[in-house]
């Protein structure tokens, strides 16, 4: 009998098998590491809470905001704090709480942003933010 | 060759097939029933934008006359970005409108952004989110009566990053 041989032909034959139980598997691996922690779900409330926040607010308006979900997360997931909160001055606000993917909302208010700055420890985690007078639309209507 | 026990082996690829579609289907379907669905923040917004809007247009100081001729002043005024009212909400105006119903059909609103306020009118949409959510409602101003629809199609974004 040759073991060796019906041993390189079991894995030949169910080579396709072992493929596609691997893409599962990677697949599901990648799904579910986007779920832990509620990641996308948080990245989606963080987003819409800031934006509700800003189109409620006045320029001039100090926002100060309690991110304490957020860093948590962000911290098991290995984030970089600077990289959480994005506001690219295009009404667009982006929260990102796993590697890989961000979740952006659009403020309709037409508004500018200070750099946002994230507090740890001040009690609790902190964001800050200051609104102020977006003057490059403005001169578009002159 | 056995072709009896191959096709045998090919139908086992089926079940294979089938039992990866069950499992992957089960895994994802639990993550979502203990997620819940994506907050929906379609109906804030448009009541926001709705106030806000009506309480530009309602001031004094709120020019009617300057929005034909200047297509920014509103924009400028009320402090709103006409890129994100054009692609994620829809605003009308319309003046005279004894019923706001018939500002959803007119053609000859004094302000408009977005189109499809039809939508606004269907029974289905009312506890459908993926129809926009709209508020309507008038105002009066100078002796006149205005009717203003706000309606947002606003979803997250989710990007690479």
């Amino acid at each position: 009998m040759n073991k060796i041989g019906e041993s390189s032909s079991l894995i030949d034959d169910n080579l396709i098998y072992i493929v596609l139980i691997f893409i599962f598997l990677s697949i599901m691996i990648v799904f579910l590491n986007q779920q832990k922690d509620g990641a996308r779900m948080w990245q989606d409330f963080y987003a819409k809470e800031i934006v509700k926040i800003i189109d409620s607010s006045s320029v001039g308006d100090e926002v100060t905001l309690d991110i304490n979900k957020a860093i948590s997360i962000a911290k098991n997931k290995g984030v970089v704090y600077k990289e959480i909160f994005t506001f690219d001055n295009k009404n667009s606000v982006c929260v990102k709480l796993s590697a890989g993917q961000a979740t952006c909302y659009e403020y309709y208010k037409n508004f500018k942003f200070s750099e946002p700055e994230i507090r740890l420890g001040v009690p609790g985690n902190i964001l800050k933010f200051k609104i102020l007078k977006n003057e490059e639309n403005e001169q578009k209507s002159r | 060759m056995n072709k009896r026990a191959d096709s045998g082996d090919n139908t086992m690829f089926f079940v294979f097939f089938f039992l990866i579609i069950i499992v992957s289907a089960g895994i994802v379907g639990g993550a979502f029933v203990f997620y819940g669905k994506e907050f929906d923040f379609k109906n804030i917004e448009s009541q926001m934008l709705f106030q806000d809007t009506k309480n530009c247009l309602s001031s004094s100081e709120f020019d009617f006359n300057r929005v034909k001729d200047d297509p920014y002043y509103f924009y400028e005024k009320c402090q709103l970005n006409e890129t994100v009212l054009g692609n994620y909400l829809g605003l009308k105006v319309c003046v005279d409108t004894k019923n706001f119903e018939n500002c959803f059909e007119s053609s000859d609103a004094i302000i408009r952004v977005g189109s499809n306020f039809q939508a606004c009118l269907f029974e289905g949409s009312k506890g459908n989110n993926n129809f926009p959510k709209c508020i309507n409602g008038t105002f009066v101003r100078d002796g006149k009566a205005y009717a203003l629809i706000v309606s947002s199609h606003h979803s997250a974004r989710r990007v690479l990053a």
